[in-house]
């Protein structure tokens, strides 16, 4: 009994096998799809139209609703566990149990007889040979018989466990706006820095706001807490219609009185106004661009659109109307010999950069000439103006200007880029 | 399978294996010279020593002290054919006078 306690201790020390475990997922067959709809928060909309003298917006609150396509499948999680060992472990082990009793049942068909030919030491005869035999078998044995309980204990271990469920997945998820209805509240327009336009409480979503109130552009549309969100269409609107507040806002009389910048306001009010008035003659007027155009050609600086107003070389040339042009082989490089009466008036230049003395103040050469070219602080334009790059500019001069030894006159660069 | 082994040997077979042994040729010398014996090696302890029958029973010396003074005998095999070596056979008779008394018959 001992030594059969001392076996299977050998066995369950033995059957220790490492159990390795693998798990995967296969997917059934659907067993149903559904819809499901919800509903979630939306927000503010904004229609604006213009009616003569006042602007009006519509304001709508809609709601977010969703619909979810959803399909359930079956699905099955299986888990194979395997011992790793066990099989031969058995297998060696059923071997030598079945050999040893093989071996103990020979043995009785073996001669018992002890071997007379020794003695030993201890004055015995020699083993029978039974008794080799019945050896044998209890060795075999002995060393089956662990392996085949602890084949037995890993093959136990070892298995495959099937678990179902069923799982759900969302196929398709669409959103649209719905339950539109009229916002309630006080409508507020605010400009850039904040300042109310005009406060304005909805009556069935609508709200009737003064054009007079618009002279200066709306950043915002808001009302309570939310802000009103406006399609482009209604944006357009509402600058055209700021445009004709200003243009509205002028003060009459004679153009020659205003200033450059006052001129150069009216005349993009009257741009951003024609939208809405098309054939009105605040708009048709021509003598506001007559007036500008006349400004830039005498080279008035402030009558020409600045480098952050104009999007491309080709737009700073149409909205300076250079009238010089200075390029290898061009005569009026010999203007330049007498900077001073040329200031304010516009000029192209093809040259190559030769040098930077600072970091928005460089030097063409062009041809025997070299100039300063003064750039903004945040051009528009970006290219490779490093030295030796050649470049084509189109800017405004202003007179002569002393940087260490050199006297040069000075471009004012409307638009640089990299040319020929 | 190195602990298996039959019964025991009777008195009369141990005493003669040991003869045997001490007789097995080419015998050497020592027994010649302290045993006194020629020709019929095996007859003449047999003999002397009284152990031919079956029934024979050690006494003096004892079963024990037999074996202890056989061991050097069966240090080259423990078959009966084995034969030891002569240092072992001069072990055996300069360790254990009682037994060369014993096969000199000397009572």
């Amino acid at each position: 009994m001992r030594a059969l306690r001392g076996v299977l201790v050998l066995a369950l020390a033995g059957g220790c096998f490492t159990v390795e475990s693998t798990s995967r997922v296969e997917r059934g067959p659907l067993l149903r799809s559904y819809a499901q709809d919800s509903t979630l928060p939306g927000g503010l909309e904004g229609k604006v139209a213009v009616d003569g003298a006042v602007v009006n917006f519509a304001v709508t609150a809609v709601q977010t609703c969703r619909t979810e396509q959803f399909e359930e499948y079956a699905e099955e999680r299986i888990t194979e566990r395997q011992a790793k060992g066990a099989g031969a472990a058995l297998a060696s082990g059923i071997a030598a149990v079945l050999g040893a009793g093989v071996l103990a049942v020979v043995s009785l068909v073996v001669s018992n007889a002890p071997d007379v030919s020794s003695i030993d030491a201890a004055g015995r005869y020699g083993a029978a040979p039974r008794q080799h035999v019945q050896a044998a078998a209890v060795a075999t044995g002995g060393l089956g018989l662990p392996a085949l309980v602890a084949g037995i204990v890993g093959a136990v271990q070892s298995g495959v466990d099937v678990v179902s469920t069923k799982t759900t997945q969302v196929v398709s998820s669409k959103e649209r706006p719905c339950n539109p209805a009229g916002a309630s509240g006080l409508l507020r327009l605010s400009a850039a820095n904040g300042a109310l336009l005009s406060e304005q409480p909805l009556d069935g979503g609508t709200a009737a706001v003064p054009l007079a109130a618009l002279a200066r552009p709306v950043e915002a549309v808001t009302l309570g807490e939310q802000v009103v969100q406006l399609d482009q269409e209604a944006q357009r609107t509402l600058r055209a219609a700021t445009a004709c507040a200003q243009l509205d806002a002028r003060q009459t009389g004679d153009l020659s009185t205003l200033g450059d910048g006052q001129l150069l306001r009216l005349v993009e009010s009257q741009r951003g106004c024609a939208p809405l008035r098309r054939t009105a003659p605040e708009v048709t007027d021509p003598s506001f661009e007559a007036e500008l155009r006349r400004r830039q050609l005498a080279g008035h600086v402030a009558a020409a659109p600045t480098a952050t107003r104009a999007t491309s070389y080709d737009e700073a040339v149409a909205a300076t109307a250079p009238t010089l042009r200075f390029a290898e082989g061009s005569g009026d490089l010999g203007a330049l010999d007498a900077p001073e009466p040329l200031s304010g008036r516009a000029a192209t230049l093809r040259g190559t950069i030769e040098g930077a003395l600072s970091v928005n103040i460089g030097v063409v050469q062009v041809a025997d000439r070299q100039l300063f070219l003064v750039l903004p602080n945040e051009p528009a334009w970006s290219g490779d103006f490093s030295v030796g790059a050649r470049v084509e500019v189109v800017g405004i001069l202003a007179g002569v200007h002393t940087v260490g030894p050199r006297t040069l006159p000075v471009l004012r660069v409307v638009w640089m880029r990299n040319a020929f | 399978m190195l602990g298996c082994s039959g019964p025991e040997a009777s008195d009369a077979v141990l005493c003669q294996d040991v003869i045997q042994r001490l007789c097995a040729g080419p015998r050497c010398g020592v027994v010649e010279e302290r045993l006194g014996v020629k020709d019929d090696c095996d007859g003449t302890l047999v003999a002397r020593a009284r152990c031919a029958p079956d029934d024979f029973v050690f006494t003096t010396p004892s079963r024990d002290r037999w074996l202890e003074c056989r061991a050097p005998l069966v240090r080259q095999g423990t078959l009966r054919t084995a034969v030891p070596g002569c240092d072992n056979v001069s072990e055996v008779l300069s360790s254990c006078p009682d037994v060369e008394a014993f096969l000199k018959g000397v009572r």
